[in-house]
Formats: C-alpha cells, sequence, structure tokens
C-alpha cells in the first residue's frame, strides 16, 4: 500500500499524460487528447484559508493586504485573496510551498473543505450560464472577482480571474463531497462546447 | 400536393430540401421550413382534429398556434402545437380526439346534442345527490380531454436550459422590438431578444406593403434583422416563447431547437435589468355561426400561407375583417392568384385609399359596414353568408375559404404577468397599459400604433429608456426620440365590432372548450356578473391556448351583455392572466435537472468494498449493507465481540472562535458549554424554540475562544445559520467555519479498536491516557493528523477519528490493513441502526417527531436550568413542557414473541392509536426482538403491555412489554473498557 497518499474529491475520465506528486496527491499536468478546449481542471489540492475576524482590514497575510471592497479579488503572485464580506475572506494558493498559517488565530485551513474546479476557455461563460444564475459577465464587476451563490444548486464561491475571450478562466469552489458531482456536471453540460479535462499547467500558464 | 408560390422573397421555405411525414398511416411529403400543419395543408388535410366537447371538426385557424384546433399527436406526444411546430423528417402525426375518422367521428352526434349541453350542465345534472359527482366524474373526464398519455411514456429528446442575465430583455423580434434592441444595444449594453417566430421580423415579414421609398416591409424586417446580427452584445433567440414574468424582471421562456442545435427545447431564465415588451397584437376571432369551421381561417394565417410558405389557402376567398390589415391581406393574395370574392368590412370608415382604390382595381366586391354571418358546409366550408351591420340585408358566396378578423388585440399577456396595471381604451379597443411596474417599458402595436414608423420609434424609445435604466447616459437620444414620436401618427382607432348579427347556437366564443356566446349569456343570466366567474363558470378560456381566442372577446361581450340587467357602466375588465403563456411541457420545465450526489472521502473505497449496498439519503449516497444479509449479523456480531469499522464522514463538523463563541454556544446549546475540560468532549443538544430536540452532538475546546462542534448529518448544512439566526440581535464577536467536507470521519468499535488503532497511531491509548469521553490529537503513521474521541454511540469501546478528507482513503485502508489480525470488517448504517438501538441512543428523525422534547426523550439531564443569562434556545418551552400532563414519551420494549419484531412507523393502539413504533429489531446480541417506541404517557411504565398494529394486520395484532434502557449494557462498562 503506498503510505499517506492524498486523494481529490474530483477524477476526471481521461487518462493523465503527466502528473506530479506534491504533498502526497497526485496532480494531473497534463492529460491525453486534451484538444483546444474548453477545458475543465481539478485545482482542489491547492492551499485554500478561510479568514474572518473582526480586525481582518488590518491582517497582512504573508505581507500581502486583503481586498477592501466586498467580492473583490487580488490576483498577486500565487496567492489569491478574496474579500467575501468586511470580516470574511478567503485565500487561496495556487503553488507547491505552502505558507503555514497555522498560528493565525483568524486563519482555518480549509484545503479540504472545497473541490475547486476551473473552467478554462471562451466557452467557459456559457458553460456556466448553464449551471447557475450567477451574472457572471455583469459589466458592474471587474475580474478577478467572487460571487457566492448556487451553482447546480450547490452553495459555491465562483471567481472570475479573467473574462478575456480565449482566456477567460472561471473556479468554482464548491463543498469537496459535492466535487464529483460537479465535475460530471459541468462536463455534461459542457459536451456542446468540446469540453474536456485539462491538466494544471493548462491554468499554469494563463 | 399542392403547388407551391414560387420566387416569393418573403418565403421561408425551401423546396429543394423535401420533408416527409406519416398521417394516419400514409406518407406525405413537405419541404424544409414548413410546419406540420402547413405541410398537411399542401397535402390537402383540411381536418385536424376535433373539438372537445361536441367533436366538431377543426382544422387551420391562425398559424400563431393560438387555439387547439391544430394540436396533434406528433411521435406519441399528445398536443403539439402542429401549427408552430417545424416539420422534421419521419415524423408520424396523428389526429387528436377522434372517435373513428377526422372527417367520420363516431362522437359527432353530441354536437346535435348541445341543447341539453347549457353552460356548467355537470352542476345542474351530475350534483345532485353530491354523492353521485365522482361517479359522473370520472366518466367526463374520460370522455373529454386532449390527447392521450400513456402512463409508461418516456419524452424523447434532449432537455436543457439555461440561466443568462442580461441588461435588457427584449420580448417581440418585430419591427419594434429589434428598434429596441438595437437602442440599448448601441449603448454596450447586453440585450437579449426573445422571438417566438424561427425569425425576426413580426408583421413586416411576410408583406409586400411598402415601407418607405419603394422598400417594401419585408425587407425592411431583414434588414433590421441583419443589423441585429452583426451585433455581439445582442443575443437573439429564435423559436423562444416567453412564458412567465416575475418580481425584478425575472423572465422565462422556452427555446425549440433546430435539428442543428444540441436540444430539442430549453428551459431559459432570464434575470435582465430592464425589460421591453414588444409582443405586438394578435387577432381578434370573428363571432358568427360555425366560426370555427375547417376553412374558416385569421387573416395573417391566409396572408402567412402564401406568402411564408408559398401555399394559397384555398381556391375561392371571402373576406370579412375589421381592420385596414385584412383588406390589405385580400389584394395581396388576390395578385398571388386567390379568387377574392369579396372583402366586407364591419367599418363604415377609416380605410385606407389606397386600399379601396386597390379592390377597385382588381374588381374586387368591397361590401362597407358588412361582415360574415355564418358559414355553410357539412366538415368543411362551403358557403359564407355576409350580412350587414343591421343585419337588415344579406349575401351568400360560395366559397372554401373565409378570412376572417374583427381586428386586432394586442398580445398583452407579459404585461398582465408584469403586474402593469391595464385599462380598456375605447378608441383603440385595446387593453392598455396605465401604469407600468419599474424598469419595463412597452413599445409597438402594443400600444395600438399600426403605422410603420411610429411602431420604429416607439421600439428605439423603448429601448434608450431601459438602457437609462441600466444607467446609460441617453437623455438626449431619449429627447430627439421623443419629439421624433411627436411628429408621427399616434394610435389607430380599432374596431369595435364583436360579433356579427345573427343569434345562431353555433358562435364560438372559445374553440377549446367549445364554449358559445349562448353559454356566456346562460351563465348571465344564472347571476355571474363578473368575468372571472363567467370564465370558470363556462370554462371560456380554460383550455390549452391559454384564453388566446376568448381573452378580449369575452369581456367585451359580457360588458354589452350586461347592459340588459341595468349595468350601464360597460366596464370592460381583463381576466387574469397566468404564467405559462404558451402551453409548455413538463420535460422542458424540468430541463436535464441534474442531480448532484454528495460522497464521502470514502465513496470510491465503499464502491469497490465487496457487498456495499447504497441508499441515497437526501443528498448522500451511503452503504447501508456490507453484504445481502439486510440484517447484518456479521456486522453486528463483529463490532461487539471484534472490532469494527464505519464511515460517518457525513456527521456536520463546525469551528466556531472568536472573544464570545462561548456566548453563542450557550444560547443554542441546552448545556453548560462554560465547562467543557481540556481534552474531553462535551455531548449536548440543541432544542428549537418550542423545546424539541433538533440536533446533539459533542463540543470540544481546542484553545481559548476556540471550539470544534459536530452536529448531526441532516443539520450538517443548516447549523451554522441556525447559530447566526439565534446572535443576530447581539452584538457578539465571533466566526464560524463548516468543516464538514475538511474531515472525514470514521467510527473505529469494538473491543479490539484499541489494539487496531494502536498498531498505527503516535500515541498511547490506553483508557487511563485517553479514558471515554476524552479527546486528543495525534498523528498515525507519523502523517496524518487526527482529532480522534472516545465516544460510544454502538455501545461498544470505540475511537471516532476526524481525518482531513483527502487522507480519509489512506486511513481507511491503514485501519483495515492494521485490523487485519483481528477480523476488523466494515460495518453499514444498518448495522451502527440495531447497535446503537441495543444500546438505547436515539437518532434524531427516527425517535423524535415534531413534537418531542427532551423530556420526552429522557434526555432532561442533558438540560442546565442555571444559564439564563444566555437566552438559551427552547429554555422556556422546556420549563414549560417539564411537568405537562399527556405528552409523549420514548420507551423500550421487548416483544413477546422474540423472533417477530414490528415495523418501523407501526402503531401502538387500544380503542385508539396511543403511539408508534420507532424502531425495532431482532437483536442478535439479546436473542430477541426489541424497540424503542413513543407512546402516551399513561403506557410508558415498566411492565405496560403494548398493543401493536402493522399495516394490513387486519384483526391481529403483536404484543409488547414496556422494559428499561439500555437493552445493552446498562452499566456502560463497554464504553469505559
Amino acid at each position: 500500500m503506498e503510505s499517506l497518499k492524498r486523494y481529490s474529491p474530483v477524477k476526471l475520465p481521461n487518462t493523465p499524460a503527466r502528473t506530479q506528486v506534491r504533498n502526497g496527491w497526485e496532480v494531473v499536468l497534463e492529460y491525453e487528447d486534451e484538444g483546444t478546449g474548453p477545458f475543465l481542471v481539478d485545482l482542489s489540492h491547492i492551499g485554500k484559508w478561510d479568514v474572518q475576524g473582526e480586525d481582518l482590514p488590518s491582517l497582512r497575510p504573508s505581507g500581502l493586504a486583503i481586498p477592501e471592497d466586498s467580492e473583490q479579488c487580488l490576483l498577486t503572485g500565487d496567492f489569491l485573496l478574496n474579500l467575501i464580506k468586511w470580516n470574511w475572506a478567503t485565500i487561496w494558493y495556487f503553488s507547491e510551498d505552502m505558507p503555514d498559517f497555522a498560528d493565525e488565530y483568524a486563519f482555518t485551513n480549509v484545503t479540504e473543505a472545497y473541490a475547486l474546479l476551473v473552467l478554462v476557455g471562451r466557452e467557459a461563460f456559457s458553460i456556466m450560464e448553464k449551471l447557475t444564475s450567477l451574472d457572471l459577465l455583469s459589466p458592474d464587476r471587474k475580474p478577478p472577482f467572487l460571487i457566492m451563490g448556487p451553482v447546480v444548486h450547490i452553495r459555491s464561491q465562483v471567481v472570475v480571474l479573467s473574462g478575456e475571450k480565449d482566456g477567460s478562466a472561471v473556479l468554482v469552489a464548491c463543498p469537496r463531497g459535492y466535487g464529483q458531482s460537479m465535475a460530471e456536471i459541468m462536463l455534461d453540460a459542457g459536451k456542446e462546447y468540446g469540453l474536456k479535462p485539462g491538466g494544471e499547467d493548462l491554468f499554469s500558464s494563463l | 400536393m399542392t403547388p407551391r408560390l414560387k420566387d416569393l422573397p418573403t418565403l421561408r421555405i425551401n423546396p429543394a430540401t423535401k420533408l416527409s411525414l406519416t398521417y394516419r398511416g400514409r406518407r406525405y411529403g413537405g419541404m424544409a421550413g414548413d410546419t406540420i400543419a402547413t405541410a398537411l395543408h399542401a397535402n390537402g388535410i383540411r381536418i385536424f382534429s376535433r373539438s372537445l366537447k361536441y367533436h366538431r371538426p377543426r382544422g387551420l385557424y391562425s398559424l400563431d398556434g393560438e387555439s387547439s384546433n391544430c394540436l396533434m399527436e406528433v411521435d406519441g406526444v399528445p398536443n403539439v402545437r402542429s401549427a408552430v411546430t417545424q416539420l422534421q423528417d419521419g415524423m408520424i402525426v396523428k389526429p387528436q380526439n377522434v372517435v373513428g375518422t377526422p372527417e367520420h367521428d363516431f362522437m359527432s352526434f353530441v354536437d346535435k346534442l348541445d341543447r341539453f349541453l347549457p353552460a356548467g350542465f355537470y352542476y345542474h345534472y351530475f350534483h345532485r345527490p353530491y354523492k353521485l359527482w365522482p361517479f359522473f366524474q370520472n366518466r367526463l373526464r374520460n370522455a373529454a380531454g386532449l390527447g392521450r398519455l400513456n402512463p409508461s411514456f418516456r419524452m424523447k429528446g434532449h432537455f436543457d436550459e439555461i440561466y443568462p442575465s442580461t441588461d435588457v430583455c427584449v420580448i417581440g423580434a418585430g419591427p419594434a422590438g429589434m428598434h429596441a434592441a438595437l437602442a440599448a444595444g448601441d449603448q454596450g449594453l447586453r440585450v437579449i431578444l426573445l422571438e417566438a417566430r424561427p425569425w425576426p421580423g413580426g408583421f413586416f415579414d411576410y408583406r409586400s406593403a411598402e415601407y418607405s421609398h419603394d422598400i417594401p416591409l419585408h425587407k425592411r424586417a431583414r434588414q433590421l434583422a441583419d443589423k441585429i446580427g452583426e451585433r455581439e452584445n445582442i443575443r437573439f433567440f429564435p423559436n423562444t416563447n416567453m412564458i412567465g414574468f416575475y418580481a425584478k424582471n425575472l423572465i422565462t421562456a422556452f427555446q425549440v431547437g433546430k435539428e442543428s442545435d444540441p436540444f430539442d427545447e430549453r428551459y431559459i431564465e432570464i434575470r435582465a435589468e430592464s425589460v421591453v415588451v414588444a409582443t405586438g397584437c394578435i387577432e381578434r376571432p370573428m363571432i358568427f355561426d360555425h366560426n370555427e369551421r375547417p376553412g374558416v381561417m385569421q387573416v395573417n394565417c391566409a396572408h402567412r400561407l402564401a406568402r411564408t410558405y408559398g401555399l394559397l389557402p384555398g381556391k375561392r376567398a371571402v373576406f370579412s375583417v375589421g381592420d385596414d390589415l385584412g383588406v390589405e391581406a385580400a389584394i395581396d393574395l388576390s395578385d398571388l392568384g386567390l379568387n377574392v370574392l369579396c372583402v366586407a368590412d364591419a367599418r363604415f370608415d377609416g380605410q385606407a385609399s389606397s386600399l379601396l382604390e386597390g379592390l377597385e382595381k382588381r374588381n374586387i366586391l368591397f361590401l362597407r359596414g358588412w361582415a360574415v354571418s355564418k358559414s355553410h358546409g357539412n366538415k368543411t366550408l362551403k358557403k359564407a353568408t355576409l350580412c350587414n351591420i343591421d343585419g337588415m340585408m344579406s349575401r351568400d358566396f360560395t366559397c372554401d375559404v373565409l378570412v376572417t378578423s374583427a381586428g386586432l388585440t394586442p398580445a398583452a399577456g407579459p404585461l398582465f404577468l408584469a403586474k402593469a396595471k391595464m385599462s380598456y381604451d375605447y378608441f383603440t379597443n385595446f387593453f392598455l397599459p396605465e401604469a407600468l411596474p419599474p424598469k419595463v417599458h412597452v413599445a409597438g402595436r402594443l400600444l395600438g400604433l399600426m403605422d410603420s414608423l411610429s411602431i420604429e420609434v416607439s421600439g428605439r424609445l423603448a429601448g434608450l429608456s431601459a438602457a437609462a435604466d441600466c444607467g446609460a447616459p441617453v437623455q438626449n437620444h431619449l429627447r430627439d426620440a421623443r419629439e421624433e414620436m411627436e411628429q408621427l401618427p399616434g394610435p389607430a382607432r380599432g374596431s369595435k365590432l364583436v360579433q356579427a348579427p345573427g343569434s345562431g347556437r353555433k358562435r364560438f366564443i372559445c374553440f377549446d372548450e367549445d364554449v358559445t356566446i349562448k353559454n356566456i349569456y346562460q351563465a348571465c343570466d344564472m347571476g355571474f356578473d363578473n368575468v372571472e366567474l363567467v370564465k370558470r363558470f363556462s370554462t371560456a378560456g380554460l383550455g390549452p391556448g391559454q384564453g388566446n381566442i376568448p381573452g378580449h372577446n369575452l369581456p367585451m361581450i359580457l360588458a354589452q351583455y350586461l347592459q340588459k340587467y341595468g349595468d350601464s357602466s360597460t366596464t370592460i375588465l381583463p381576466t387574469t392572466i397566468r404564467p405559462p403563456l404558451v402551453p409548455t411541457s413538463l420535460a422542458t420545465y424540468a430541463g436535464k435537472c441534474p442531480d448532484p450526489v454528495k460522497r464521502t472521502p470514502l465513496h470510491e473505497t465503499m464502491e469497490k468494498t465487496p457487498g456495499a449496498v447504497f441508499r441515497r439519503v437526501g443528498p448522500l449516497k451511503r452503504v447501508r449493507y456490507f453484504s445481502n444479509d439486510f440484517t447484518c449479523r456479521k456486522e453486528i456480531e463483529n463490532v461487539r465481540n471484534n472490532v469494527g469499522i464505519i464511515d460517518v464522514s457525513t456527521l456536520g463538523k463546525f469551528r466556531i472562535f472568536g472573544p464570545e463563541a462561548l456566548k453563542a454556544l450557550q444560547r443554542v446549546y441546552v448545556g453548560d458549554m462554560s465547562n467543557i475540560s481540556e481534552g474531553k468532549v462535551k455531548y449536548s443538544a440543541m432544542c428549537n424554540e418550542d423545546g424539541c430536540l433538533i440536533d446533539d452532538g459533542v463540543v470540544i475546546k481546542r484553545g481559548d475562544n476556540d471550539y470544534y462542534f459536530t452536529s448531526s448529518t441532516n443539520r450538517a448544512d443548516s447549523t451554522v445559520e441556525w447559530i447566526r439566526y439565534h446572535s443576530r440581535h447581539e452584538p457578539w464577536n465571533f466566526c464560524m467555519v463548516n468543516l464538514t467536507d475538511a474531515f472525514g470521519a470514521v467510527n473505529l468499535a469494538g473491543p479490539r479498536s484499541r489494539d487496531v488503532l494502536g498498531m498505527i497511531a503516535d500515541k498511547d491509548l490506553s483508557n487511563e491516557s485517553f479514558p471515554y469521553a476524552g479527546y486528543r490529537e495525534f498523528k498515525i503513521k507519523g502523517g496524518v493528523p487526527i482529532r480522534a474521541m472516545r465516544l460510544g454511540f454502538v455501545g461498544e469501546l470505540s475511537y471516532e477519528l476526524h481525518v482531513p478528507a483527502s487522507y480519509m482513503r489512506t486511513v481507511w485502508d491503514l485501519l483495515l490493513e492494521a485490523g487485519k489480525p483481528f477480523d476488523i470488517m466494515p460495518f453499514g448504517l444498518e448495522a451502527q441502526n440495531v447497535l446503537r438501538l441495543e444500546k438505547g441512543h436515539v437518532i434524531i428523525g427516527q425517535e423524535t417527531e415534531i413534537r418531542t422534547t427532551l423530556h420526552d426523550l429522557g434526555l432532561e439531564f442533558l438540560w442546565h436550568r442555571e444559564k439564563s443569562l444566555y437566552k438559551t434556545v427552547g429554555a422556556p418551552a422546556l420549563s414549560f413542557t417539564e411537568h405537562q400532563e399527556g405528552r409523549m414519551k420514548l420507551v423500550g420494549f421487548k416483544m413477546e414473541d422474540p423472533s417477530r419484531p414490528p415495523k418501523d412507523g407501526s402503531v401502538i393502539v387500544d380503542t385508539r392509536i396511543r403511539g408508534h413504533v420507532c424502531t425495532a429489531r431482532y437483536s442478535f446480541t439479546l436473542g430477541e426482538s426489541i424497540g424503542l417506541a413513543l407512546v402516551h404517557s399513561d403506557l410508558a411504565d415498566i411492565g405496560t403491555c403494548l398493543e401493536i398494529f402493522e399495516d394490513n394486520m387486519d384483526e391481529k395484532r403483536l404484543y409488547a412489554t414496556v422494559v428499561p434502557t439500555p437493552f445493552y449494557d446498562p452499566e456502560g462498562k463497554r464504553l469505559r473498557m
């Protein structure tokens, strides 16, 4: 038995072409026959923290300031900081060398709590439109931004990373237990657009 | 097949693509672009169905599917609107509501019995005595009805759904709608444009009349459509019927897919900042004797048959119209080859002079102030009688098509749904909006405008107003558009004619329900003086056409007739319009209907475990059994004698922290949370305001003002909201994180569980260092962080291990590996259910119901009375119910026949129902059948005999005796070993 292996809540149907073991997770970097997009990428393994407290505006996780406006996101380096409301933020970290916030009282490690799926490609919004009534293309919001709401009736955090045509990227974080269902429903919804599983490299290259 | 007109620029058919359909076992030809109805018409078929009540022959009347005339069975699906359903190759089409053949229907004799079927006849004949009504009701329902559906029928096709958001939603892609879309789109806004027909253009699309400077209207329509197509920010949805309009501009619609689309139908739910309604007009049916006979059709039906589908509606035609569009159609159709015998216009004046000249030039007889009074024929039209409005003179014309219209009526359904205040306008004879809801605008013919330019500018004005709602800087454009509008013709005078002279028995106001004018009069004479009451009593407008045929005529007729009773106000009130505006299949509403399943982190492992039987529990899929032996004997005995392991990941898990986290816990838990010792778990419960148990779990203090607590599976999603709700008026500073999915959990239970865990844990697990009710954090194999609790739900030494979800499969495998020497076995929910029953532990929802308090369950020891400061939820109710008499009590019982447990849910009876069995099972551990029941308190004493009734038991009963609980290990020694 391979010891201390960690498992993603999502198993995408295609065959991985390249993988990397990272903090116990087997991360798929590339799938066979990925095609030209759009893509569904599983990022459930990335670090995620929930940060809450009245002193949120004064916190500087890894030296970074949390955005000031609700639903605003800050993408800097490997960090994505999302302000949900004045006393509640989330931090997602896209790289291997996880920061350690264990001693920070306001921080709760929720890496395991959420499945994180990313739709990449120009049809990302057309696919999302089949899954949620959240307005992801509102001109009032400038990417990156975050909206909380139902995606296929599941409470989710949705981050629109980019609305640029081919580089469109929408991240959906849903409770881990729903991850596999969410992925299957997304793939089904995206069938008409040729949605296929994509490796992490596709996301990293954005 | 009737030869088609060729080379018309308005044609929407493609003769190069031949299609076919099968009708009554025979193949007929059609072509791409045809609807089912036009293809049938092209093949000489004139009777499509028989009517609901009288089985009268019905044929093509409208091309917009406004009545049930063209409802047919297509590929096994009943009630398909053949007039608007695009023909697809190989369709199998059947007539509907036919007993025999459409031409010879055996039930058509009912048509002669109309004298005996007045309005509300079923109330007259079949309600006295009332006990007979169910008998007649069944027979009436069998006799009536539109279409038959086999209960085992499964709808074929792909049904999809989308939920777009937009700045401006324009309903109707006629000239006004297209202009509105373009005006809003010019401001860079996101626009959605909905159109029921397969193409934009509205009433411009098929007309050859001049728009301006030798440009015909149809060409203008295509110019506008091209502009729409060029705009990336305008999404055009053809074949899309708007069906609902709800608060805050939530629009619902459905789109019928083309063959190239990945869906057959898709439900669309649009959230729009602003809405423009530009749905135009439909024709108001002319009411005369036999006004629904096949061969009688609306003006735009006849016109579009020719112009859009290349089919002349007949050979010899008579027109009876109430507006210029009818006259224009007569001239155009005459030019296309139809022999127009006569045009009767109900108006005495107001006709465009150019149209009158056109009639004269073509030697078409024009009768001013005349209308049709009767159609003749057996099954289809043979002759029409026209008379002047006073009914003094009449003339007969032999014809095979009668083109009629009493005038126009606005398709104002969306406005009614939007709760616009509508009132009758006596100039246009329209229901017009008096006041509109915020961010809703109207354009085009809905306002009574008939001039082409006026319609277009009104569209632009509405589009700019909608853009202004979205914050676009359009004030100057708006001013210009308003000024331009003022220079153009306003609303046109509408036709006042309701029904032609005469008083025949077969003047139908509602085709769907076979309601005649006479039925309306009968209802009025019986005292129904309100349009809503008349509608319900007579059933006019209650059919699948959603009231489009009688919708406007009914209030007008009623207002006229009520004058007979001295109501001189002649107030014309509309009936209520409700969604869906257009008949919609349930499959379309259901859409794809994704069913997300929540899986535990061990789901894949469980799927691979031999014998695992899953059961759906709400959104969750959990293993109920690990073999086909549903008594779970091996699983149970292995826990009692060895060690078992169960996945309990679905339990709710939370972190609550902050300076005032304790106050929040004190508010919702009935126990005292201030005395939780380090390294210990505190078991407690939550009650609702009525003192009824809603949840139980354990609380652990992990640091200063930092707690970790659990809930039952059912409350995992609502606990955070529950605590927030009950502290909403307090300025308490605390935070919560739902960690239910972050941690998986297993319960390792049985006398050998310590041995198993000890093999992989880096912690001393002896009873001294980790006693019962203790909490410890340690690592497994030096890497996996574990939160461990010594709990005893199943009544044995056991460890509830909370594990980071991604490690769960690894930890499960490690435990199974370590447990091999001890014959470890997984056990499922059913085994757990029996084990905890033996121990007398309750499951909320199983041993409780909505009225069950802590006291009823014998859990009063959990309630700490001395913390009133925290206003604990449910505490006042617990004080009240504590000594209340007549309450239900949870008791344990043993069966008289030890081998025969009663079914869960069986009732406890004497001369009446006295309680129910919550859970009962045969206990292999105890060798007898045991159970828990909620009974009236006077049956709760130890030794009381309970009489148990199961369903279908007749006079037989089962008997049990109330005994103390727990049944197993009452001293609790096994938990503490």
